[in-house]
Parts: C-alpha cells; structure tokens; sequence
C-alpha cells in the first residue's frame, strides 16, 4: 500500500512537471472539473453529451485487468483441461502440446499461478485455442519468473502456426517477449494481459544512478535504472528497474490477419504491443500503459489500430516504417483511429542504445516515415511534449549529428500522404522535453507563458517538392494547429542540431493553409 | 538408389529396422498403437517416416533386422485411437544402434561430422543420418539439402569423463533425432539418466542438468546444461524438408569409417552409397565450409567468420525462409556473406541499427557490427553475454564460446581492411 501512495505521489509531482493539471482551464468547458486536479474523473458527467477527454487525473488503477466492455471466455468447450501444480507447470503444457493433436482443438488452463521456466511453443497445432478459464485474464497467471523473481526460459508463448488463438490469461514476467507470433495467418490475442513485476530489488542500476535510488522506499514507483538517456527529466525521480523487462508485451510479426483485442499490457521496454510486416489484420480495444511505446504498427499494409487506450507510457500510439532489410515493406494503409491517448509522460525507461531510447517523453502519437497514414478520432490529451509529432527518418540521424546511412533499397525515408483529421487536442504540448522541447521553446512554444506546441509538429521534409505529406482535410476550422519546421532544414549530408535549430528559427510555420486537402 | 554396392545392400537390409516405413508386420501392430499418433491424418503423413513408421521400427527391433519390409505397417496402427503420440517412449525402441551405451549405430545408419560446428556448451557430438530405402537426398552445392520424408538425423550430446583418459569414455547427455515427414519435421529429445549410458527416455520439456567433466587441462568444467524443449527445437528446425548443417559446406570433409573402410570424403562416401539424387561435384570444387574456424587456417579470416556465422547464427539469422527471424535483416549464413555476390554488407549486421534487442544488461550498443570497433558492436556483446534474452545464440549455449568470441572480435575489428568499401566505424555514431 505504501508504494500505491508513492506512486500517486510520484505522478503528482509528474503532473505537476507536466503543467496538465494548470493548463487544464484551457480545456473550455471542462474548467471546473480541471481545477480541481484531485479526483479526475469528476468532471466527466455533465458536460452535455460531449465526454471530456481523459488526461492525467484519470489514469485508472491498472494492477489488475481494466479493460472495459471484454467478451466473457466460454469455458465449457475444453477439449483438454490442464491445472496449475506450482512446479515446472510449462512441461506439462508442453507435453499437451506435443503429445497430442490439437489441431483446431482447445487447450484450457485452470485458475492459480503457473510455474513457467520456459517457452510454450505452439509449432504443431494450426486452429489451437489456448484459454483461461477464469472469470478474466488475472485467474490465469503464467509465472516465468523463478522463486527470486529473475525470469526463466525466452518468450512466453510462442505462435509458430495458424489461426492460433491465445485466450483469456496473464504472462508475467518474461525474458523477453509476452507473447509472440511469427510467420502465420489468422491469430487471435484476446484478453491477453502482459505484465512484468516490479523489481526493486533488481541489480545493474546504472553507476550514474540517482544516489536517492537506493532502497525499496525511495524507489518509490518501483521503476528503476535511473534514466542514462533522459537525464534531465529523470532527475530526482527514481526510476525502477523496468529497463530489465521483456522488450514487447504481444509481439506478432510477419503476419496476416492478426486481431489483438482487449488486451492489457504493461511495462514492456520496447513496445507494450507491436504488430510488424503484417498485412490485414486490428489491433482494438486494448489497454497498454507503462510501456516505453505504447503501442507500434510498424511496416505494415492494411492494419488498424482504434479503440485503444494508451496511457503513461513514454509514447503512446506509433506508426512507423524502419529500415530493415529482408522483408522489408512499407507501412501504408495503416489506420490509427477512435484511440485515446493520454498523458505519456513517463520517464523513458528503454535500453539505451535501443530504437525507442530515442522516444521523446510525452508524446501522445508518432508517424514516422509512413506513407498514407490515416489518423482520426483520436482523444489526445495531456502529453507534454506534442500531440502529434510526424517525423522523416531523415530527422532522426540530423537530431543526432549523424549522417544519415545509406537506406536499404526500396525504403523511403519520408512521411507521406498522412492523413490527420477530425482529432480532439488538449493539453498537449505544454511543457516539451528533450531536444525536440528545446526546438519547440526556442521557437516560442510550451514555455510558462507562452502558448503550448501546436497539435502536429512535422519536419516537413519531402522527397519531391511536389509529393503531399500532410493533410487536414478541408475544413479551417477543425483542422489541427500545425507546427512545420520545413523541406529547406533538410540536410542529410552535414548535419547538427544546431544548425538544425537555426535553419528552423528562419523557417518553421503554424500555417495550415498549404494543408487543408484530402489526399 | 542407382547403384548400389554389394555394401549398400547390406546396409539397406539391415537399415529396415530404423527405415520408415518398414517394420516387421507383427511388431509393428505394437509400434503403432504406441504411434496412436494424435490425429490419424497427421499420423498418416508421420507414416512416410515420422511417428508411425518409427513406431513400427520400434516393433521391429533393429538387430533382428529380419524387419521385413511389411513397409507400412507402422502407419496403419496410427489410425486408431488418437490421445499419445507415437514415438517411442525409449531411444533403444527406434532401433537405431547395436550399442547404444558405446554408441554403435546400425549399419544403415550413417556417421558424419561437419566442418563448422555449432557451439554448444563444449559438449561432444557423434552424429548420423539415415535415409530411408528407395529415397535420396536433394543435393545442392550452395542450399542445404532435400530430406525425404523417413530421414533421420541423429545427434547424441555428450561430455568426456576425463579428457585426459579417453579410455574411461564420455557421459551422454541426450540423442535428439530429427525425423523428416511429408511436410514437415519432428524433433524428438532421448535424456539419459544421470550415470547411465544404457538407454534414453523421451522428454518433451528439457531440463536443466548439472554437467561437470575434466577438460585437457585437468580442469573440472560444471555447468546447468539446458536440454531444448521440442518446440524449441522447432523454432529453427521448422522448413519442411530441409535440415540446418547437411549441406555441401558442412559435410565435404573428410571422415574415419574404420575398419574395411579408413577415410574417405563424406559427400563421396555418401554419393558411393548412392545417398544423393546427382552426382557431386569434384571435391575441390564444393562449397566447403571452414573446418574449426577457431584456429587460424590457410583459409581467410573472413571464410572463417562467415563459416562461424553459418553454424551459430544462421539457423536463424538467415533469409527467409530459412531464417526464423529473417525479418530483422541479419542475414549470417554463408551465401549472404559471400562477399563476391552483392549481398550488402549491411545484411551482415555492417552499421545496422539492432531492431529490438533482446533483454538483459549488458549490451547497450546501438548497432550490430561497427567496422574496426568489436567493442562498439552489439552482436560481439551478444555473443559474450551469458543472461538469458541477451546471449546469442540463445539456446544450447550457457557458456561464452571464447574461441568464437575471438574469431568475430578480429573479424570486426579487420573488417575495413578487409573490403574495399567497408570504412572505420558508422556514420551513425
């Protein structure tokens, strides 16, 4: 109990660092509600039909499975029922699996922990359900850390075939991904909770670690390592040792078809759920908080992603297109739309040196690289840095004084025919961190007293001056507010970010008009 | 099976009793029922040589070899009663060797080595394959080869008891076989009890064992030896047809088949057996892997990196659909890391930001391999990381392999003189 206290205290403070609760007045009708900064959820009732969007005063207690609306798991169609023993519970699951044809069967596992010191790989039984049959994901635990709480065996749960569902219970504590799938059509993660336990205890806290760091109290929101990559905003938080998870909670990759829903997933070091070089396939209805990135579409043609909710992470909802060569293909067609994405303003916790070490703190909802993707619907609210941030892969090496490597063949750098549009922004932007909060300050934004970062920054940066790389849709009025720093800052070749910053000073502009389109 | 040696015959005789889909008819009733093989569909594939037909070998009882090839006898049981499956529960029931304590295999089946082998905690390994009556392997000179349906590989794993005395011989840890179906691939794992060499029993899920054995140099080496799970084993032994190591590259060496028959090359050997579907190349002319690339040959340090990146790396770092995560774009087999066909140096992990990274603490480097910097380079790090999630490769291996470790340290750090167009560093750094 102590440690639900620190943490409230912890995310007071975290709020109050993030101006959310001050700026809350700008949020128009919802004025009352905000001042109050107490109880968040107060506010929410009256406001004539129109839901104020949830932010920092309403981030919910998600130690256990919160997802709203999820569909009850039969239990009454087990074709093999298996219970917990407490001991080596994963062999037995494993001789299940290989001893007998479950093809399109149902495997189902009894209520109480199990004792997992190793991966469960599905490779045999295209069609198979394995479920909980408890009343939600909590009943079911798939324990894969040992008596000492350090984790055992690789991946969780394996999906190597098709159609494969995973139902209805709760991996903790991997060495490295949740849950995963690779290579196969038709798999279902449904209320699938993915979580990692606090670990104060853990070793390895960096040497630079906040001397404050050093017991179980002062790591007052059991989340360690000290932030080597953010230093700045990590001072004088301590930071558990979350940098030690698993890396994705539900990673499916190379997929088709693939529906994630009503899951929960939490504290994962890379991505809470990623879907990767899919093609079809929705990821909806899920809750991911304390994720370094909440949730990524990465590389994929025809994904959706809605109706979920993203909250305390680093970065809450991405979709990105990464050079990686092999199966490369492009992130089109993706949709990110009716999620709520709010106050991710958590210390980035990632492995440094890791892709999403780079993640800017309080950013509600990255593009980067894609070409035509449509974002709607979308409640964005109190992330600190931006709202929307839209950003070439170029930018990313100029951000790092780099040159920008040669791209594999066939990828392209930049964002294009980003479609943003009919979004609610609030509170975003109002107290930006990071190399990029000192550009958004430089340039007048986010600062006491200054206006907050408009609702969708974007480098700007074409390939062809003709290409279109954003529209608003047509309508002024509801178009987001737009922060371009523009094509001419674009220098692959002899990059600094101060340079950067200077050739933005001259050239960045709030200027709608050039967007408001359809593409 | 075009030409047959008079040797061959009695090889093929005798191999009935490990063969597919052979089996005495009698027995075979028992092997099938315990071959109640799950599905009665995918039994009957297992008939061409998976479950089935190994229980019908089973029943057969290699040595009586008699086996008759009352041939599909063994996948006839399967049909019945569904729940277990067929392999047998006991190594000594597949029949595969007279001895299995001194580990004599049956005659049809045959021993190998391969040039580069995968590292694996320092066991001893003593390798055969089989393959059944009437088949051949597809062979290639660049792709790994074409099982068909009824091959079997087998593997014991093994530590010696004093490697200063071989005469008090090894302790054997586990035979895994891998048995080739119509369309897919089984892998099955014989633990033997702790002490006993006398016969191995089926495990699905591997233990973890306490191992310890004297090196050469009169060192007591223990370790918690990780025996894979099934489906681990099928994480990167899951291309229908198609094994990891026998390729041309790994098996044009040369082998000890004793008495009566001294040392010969493998593939010729093999090919004399009439085990391919064409005929070989010369010896020379074979892709051929660099035999112990630990030591410094003749051969280049390059041939000896990727022949090094081939066994360890490539069952899965490798493209698809070799490769179990060939979507990350490490590609570490040995065609991708022909230097003569194109392939980018990028794929090899050349300034290649890591896509994920795996879990643990001690490798925070961004890119996989920084030219002329092995300490900058997170695939070396892997390499030397021993904590689960983070060590590579990740599974069979508990130990840091100092030997390989150093091969790939000089490789990276000689990696700009090596090839025009590869530099100093990265320009990301």
């Amino acid at each position: 109990m102590k440690v639900k206290v620190l943490i409230s205290a912890i995310l007071a403070s975290m709020i109050a660092v993030a101006g959310c609760s001050d700026d809350s007045g700008t949020t128009g009708t919802g004025g009352t509600a905000g001042s109050g900064g107490t109880a968040g959820s107060g506010g929410d009732g009256g406001m004539g039909g129109t839901p104020v969007p949830k932010g920092c005063d309403d981030i919910p207690d998600a130690s256990s499975y919160i997802v709203p609306n999820a569909p009850a798991t039969a239990t009454d169609d087990c074709d093999m029922t298996l219970n917990p023993t407490g001991t080596n519970d994963n062999a037995q699951i494993i001789d299940a699996l290989v001893d007998n044809d479950l093809t399109d069967g149902t495997l189902c596992l009894g209520v109480g922990t199990w004792d997992m010191a190793g991966t469960i790989g599905v490779t045999d039984d295209p069609g198979l359900t394995i479920k909980g049959i408890g009343a939600s994901p909590d009943d079911v635990v798939l324990d894969y850390a040992d008596a000492s709480g350090d984790c055992r065996g690789t991946k969780g749960i394996n999906v190597g075939v098709d159609n494969v569902t995973i139902e209805n219970l709760w991996v903790k504590n991997t060495c490295e991904n949740g849950v995963e799938q690779r290579d196969t059509d038709g798999s279902v993660f449904r209320k699938v909770r993915v979580s990692w336990d606090d670990r104060c205890d853990r070793p390895a806290a960096p040497a630079n670690c906040d001397a404050t760091c050093g017991s179980t109290e002062d790591c007052a929101d059991d989340r360690l390592v000290c932030d080597t990559v953010f230093t700045a905003q990590a001072e004088g938080t301590c930071i558990g040792n979350m940098t030690l998870n698993g890396a994705y909670g539900i990673y499916p990759t190379d997929c088709q078809n693939t529906l994630v829903e009503y899951s929960q997933v939490q504290g994962a070091s890379d991505a809470g759920i990623y879907i990767g070089k899919c093609t079809g396939g929705s990821v909806e209805n899920n809750i991911v908080n304390e994720n370094v990135a909440g949730l990524e579409v990465e590389n994929c043609v025809g994904v959706d992603a809605s109706n979920n909710s993203a909250f305390d992470n680093v970065g809450g909802l991405f979709a990105l297109q990464q050079d990686i060569s092999g199966d490369m293909q492009s992130n089109t067609d993706v949709r990110l739309f009716d999620n709520e994405t709010y106050c991710n303003n958590h210390p980035n916790f990632a492995k440094p040196g890791s892709a999403v070490a780079g993640i800017p703190v309080g950013t509600g909802l990255l593009s980067f690289a894609g070409d035509g993707v449509e974002i709607f619907g979308n409640q964005i609210t109190d992330n600190q840095t931006l709202g929307i941030g839209m950003a070439s892969n170029i930018l990313n090496c100029q951000v790092a004084g780099s040159d920008c490597p040669p791209y594999t063949a066939g990828y392209d750098p930049f964002v294009k025919q980003n479609y943003i549009h009919d979004n609610v922004f609030t509170n975003n932007g109002t107290d930006p961190l990071g190399d990029f909060g000192t550009l958004f300050k430089i340039l007048g934004f986010g600062s006491v007293g200054r206006p907050p970062v408009p609702n969708i920054v974007w480098d700007g940066y074409l390939e062809n001056p003709s290409d279109v790389g954003l529209c608003l849709g047509t309508d002024a009025a509801a178009a987001a507010t737009v922060l371009v720093i523009g094509d001419v800052c674009q220098d692959p070749i002899n990059p600094s970010f101060e340079d950067y910053i200077t050739c933005a000073q001259d050239n960045a502009s709030t200027d709608q008009t050039p967007f408001l389109c359809v593409p | 099976m075009k030409m047959l040696s008079f040797g061959f015959l009695l090889l093929i005789s005798i191999a009935v009793g490990c063969g597919s889909d052979s089996g005495s008819s009698g027995t075979a009733g028992a092997g099938g029922s315990a071959g109640a093989g799950g599905s009665a569909g995918a039994g009957g594939e297992g008939g061409a040589g998976g479950q089935g037909g190994a229980g019908g070998m089973a029943g057969a009882g290699g040595e009586g070899g008699a086996g008759g090839m009352a041939g599909a006898g063994g996948a006839g049981g399967i049909g019945g009663s569904g729940g277990t499956s067929g392999p047998p529960q006991l190594l000594s029931e597949w029949g595969l060797f007279k001895s299995i304590p001194d580990q004599i295999p049956e005659d049809g089946l045959i021993p190998y080595e391969v040039t580069a082998p995968l590292f694996t905690d320092d066991a001893a390994k003593f390798r055969w394959v089989q393959v059944p009556d009437g088949e051949q392997l597809v062979y290639s000179d660049t792709e790994r080869w074409l099982n068909p349906a009824g091959t079997i590989y087998v593997k014991t794993f093994a530590y010696p008891v004093d490697a200063r005395s071989p005469e008090l011989g090894y302790q054997l840890i586990e035979t895994r076989l891998l048995v080739f179906g119509e369309d897919k691939v089984d892998t099955w794992t014989y633990v033997y009890p702790e002490g006993d060499n006398n016969d191995a029993e089926r495990i699905n899920f591997g233990p973890v064992l306490d191992v310890s054995w004297t090196n050469v140099l009169g060192e007591t080496i223990s370790l918690d030896y990780e025996v894979p799970s099934v489906p681990q084993c099928k994480e990167c032994h899951s291309v229908a047809g198609r094994s990891l190591g026998p390729s041309s590259g790994m098996f044009n060496r040369d082998n000890d088949y004793g008495p009566g028959i001294g040392v010969l090359n493998q593939i010729d050997y093999m090919n004399g057996l009439g085990m391919f579907d064409a005929e070989p190349p010369p010896v020379g002319e074979r892709t051929t892997y660099v035999s112990d690339p630990a030591i410094a040959t003749e051969a280049g340090l390059h041939d000896r990196a990727r022949s090094y990146f081939d066994s360890n790396c490539a069952h899965c770092h490798a493209p698809a659909p070799y490769g179990e995560v060939s979507d990350k774009g490490l590609h570490l087999d040995y065609q991708s890391m022909d230097p003569d066909t194109g392939t980018s140096f990028f794929t090899w992990g050349v300034c290649k930001p890591h896509s994920s990274g795996g879990n643990g603490v001690d490798c925070e480097q961004p890119l996989d391999v920084v030219p002329g910097d092995p300490s900058s380079s997170f695939l070396l790090c892997r390499m030397e990381s021993i904590a689960a999630g983070e060590r590579m490769a990740p599974v069979g291996r508990t130990i840091v392999h100092a030997q390989g470790v150093e091969l790939i340290r000089e490789w990276i750090q000689e990696l700009p003189n090596l090839f025009v167009g590869v530099t100093p560093g990265c320009p990301q750094q």
